[in-house]
């Protein structure tokens, strides 16, 4: 019996390309990712690192390419999604709320009964990331702050898979040692993680392997390291 | 820390999110909830007011809007008949007086009648030969400017059109007797020519043929209309929050924590509370004031409404449309269907082939079914119902197909 992509817990995207009209996004872009690494894309501004994460995100249609992840198609929305965390390059949260209540409201978009939300806010008020600041607004927090919280929204539902587009992006030295060092763990717990950034020199201390994308072309891939 | 997913069903999973973006929904707009609520106790109050007022009254013209004429016709030829005629027809005009020019302006000056048609003697026979020495005259009443002038313009192109038509007809037919055709048949056909020409033209432009302009009771208009607005309203706030999260970063988390349909029900319901707050205080007092009898039918014609253009603003709000302010749109949309619907003006106002096609608009049939059960204190009937309903379905289907992201 053939095997499936990607059925043995990697993610394998194979020929993927995107455009929007003449322009073309992503180029014929193959690559696999064990389960349990994480994998940095890097890349200036326009290079595709946030088209490639959004198309993985299943938020971005793409115009060929096969894309599995544990033997799931990404054409498979609804188990695809149950799989996957993502954190977008914005923040997309909503500043009129408190962490608290921001938490809270992820977790019941993500489908968390009340009692399920009470567990993770009791987590929420022990976790390093947020326990000092859970009554503060979104609009008071500083820009790591509100990484951190942005985290840990796309950490809800332990995703298998988590996509992380400039992770670091606005962030102070300890909040990104404090995000550096929440991915470490979830790499240990076996979770498959993707992290673009332009900041190579983090991809290069803090990832298993980096592909370096340019003009939407794959045009580096540094040696997987353990 | 990551949490625990419950394992219940998908429809499960949805109702949280569902019940917390309703929830943020309505916080985001407590301070225009509020605001409103305070306008609408304030407007449920004058209603109640006006409810002791006797609505059924002046079910035909109002007394204001009737005015009367006088024509001093010194030419006694077919025209001034002609003019009476016309004039006759109008309903607007309560009476003709044919009167001689000292009469005319006594009544003029004593505010008894609006307008004084003045044709001088020879008018008729001076223009078959094309040469008529004094115009067609007339005087308004000094204290009736705006009414005056609302007359006076119809009144002055009617005029530049029979001078229009005069002066092609009989300078042709002049035209035909220098070349040498018989004079007596060029005039007699002329003549006779410009008259069916005169009359045709008459019965084209007349103000409105058979109109119900005059029937419709204002206040009840103004209430139905209101109704109409207030159901319709919530509906640009369905836009705003679908247009204003659209395509954001924001937009893809929700997409992928619990997908696209909890998003848009969310943004119905909420629309919803507003049309309950905006609505349903001002049904209960016409209700309880006597005017309105199916109260619960009634609310069912507005919901219905407010639905149907909830649908079509889900839909606007996702449309692909580079250049085009969705919001602008979506405000002419709303226009649209209350100047269609006869909401702003009846719809008898517009040319028949309008109201023909303002039949087929959703608005149309809840203003008409709302008037006229507000104006005649009646039941509204099952079948008035099922009309209203009927556009809800194409447009739930476009909020389906266009409404949703689609990845």
């Amino acid at each position: 019996m053939e095997k499936t992509r990607g059925d043995g817990g990697e993610l394998t995207v194979h020929g993927l390309n995107k455009s929007w009209s003449a322009y073309k996004a992503l180029r014929d872009l193959s690559f696999e990712q064990p389960e349990g690494t994480i994998l940095g894309i890097a890349g200036d501004n326009v290079a595709g690192k946030s088209t490639l994460l959004k198309v993985l995100a299943s938020v971005l249609s793409r115009d060929s390419g096969e894309i599995h992840f544990r033997g799931v198609s990404l054409d498979d929305r609804l188990r695809w999604r149950a799989m996957i965390g993502y954190v977008p390059q914005e923040l997309a949260l909503d500043d009129r709320l408190r962490v608290r209540e921001t938490l809270s409201f992820w977790a019941a978009a993500r489908g968390f009964s009340r009692s399920g939300r009470k567990g993770f806010l009791e987590m929420a008020a022990t976790d390093p990331l947020v326990s000092g600041f859970l009554e503060k607004p979104i609009r008071e927090c500083s820009g790591g702050m509100a990484r951190r919280v942005s985290l840990i929204v796309g950490l809800l539902g332990d995703p298998l898979l988590l996509l992380l587009d400039e992770p670091f992006a606005g962030a102070d030295r300890d909040s990104r040692e404090l995000i550096k060092g929440r991915v470490d763990l979830l790499r240990s717990r076996g979770r498959t993680i993707l992290v673009a950034s332009h900041e190579e020199e983090i991809l290069i201390t803090l990832c298993n392997r980096v592909l370096t994308l340019q003009d939407g072309v794959l045009t580096a891939a540094s040696a997987e390291t353990a | 820390m990551t949490g625990q997913q419950d394992k219940g069903g998908l429809g499960q999973k949805k109702l949280p999110a569902l019940w917390f973006l309703f929830r943020r929904d309505l916080r985001a707009a407590r301070t225009a909830l509020l605001i409103a609520s305070v306008a609408i106790f304030f407007l449920s109050f004058a209603l109640a007011r006006l409810a002791r007022l006797p609505l059924d009254q002046e079910t035909e013209t109002p007394s204001e809007f009737l005015i009367e004429a006088s024509i001093v016709d010194e030419d006694q030829s077919i025209l001034g008949d002609m003019i009476a005629l016309y004039f006759e027809d109008i309903r607007l005009i309560k009476a003709i007086h044919r009167d001689t020019l000292p009469q005319a302006m006594e009544r003029l000056q004593a505010g008894d009648i609006l307008v004084v048609v003045h044709l001088p003697a020879g008018f008729m026979s001076q223009s078959v030969t094309g040469t008529p020495k004094q115009p067609v005259e007339l005087w308004f009443h000094p204290k009736m400017q705006p009414a005056a002038f609302q007359v006076g313009v119809p009144i002055d192109q009617h005029a530049v059109a029979f001078d229009y038509l005069y002066s092609s007809i009989f300078g042709f037919q002049k035209l035909y007797v220098d070349l040498g055709g018989d004079e007596d048949l060029s005039w007699e056909k002329a003549t006779s020519h410009t008259l069916n020409v005169v009359t045709a033209y008459l019965d084209r432009n007349r103000f409105t043929t058979d109109t119900d302009l005059f029937k419709v009771n204002i206040l009840v208009h103004t209430l139905a209309g209101l109704l109409i607005v207030l159901s319709i309203l919530p509906a640009m706030g369905v836009l705003a929050a679908t247009t204003r999260i659209r395509g954001t970063s924001y937009e893809d988390r929700m997409l992928i924590a619990c997908g696209y349909g909890p998003l848009m029900t969310a943004r119905l319901l909420a629309g919803l509370v507003w049309w309950t707050l905006l609505v349903v205080p001002l049904l209960f007092v016409l209700y309880t004031g006597g005017i309105a009898v199916s109260v619960f039918k009634m609310a069912l014609l507005l919901l219905s409404l407010y639905l149907f253009t909830a649908f079509v603003m889900l839909a606007l709000g996702r449309i692909k449309a580079p250049g085009i302010s969705l919001f602008q749109a979506g405000w002419r949309i709303l226009i649209f269907l209350l100047v269609m619907g006869g909401v702003l003006y009846p719809v008898s106002l517009f040319p028949v082939w309008l109201i023909q096609s303002a039949r087929y608009t959703p608005a149309y049939p809840v203003m008409q079914t709302v008037y006229q059960a507000l104006f005649a204190h009646e039941a509204i009937a099952g079948s008035d119902i099922l009309v209203v309903l009927r556009p809800l379905v194409p447009a739930f289907a476009l909020a389906l197909v266009l409404g949703r992201r689609r990845v």
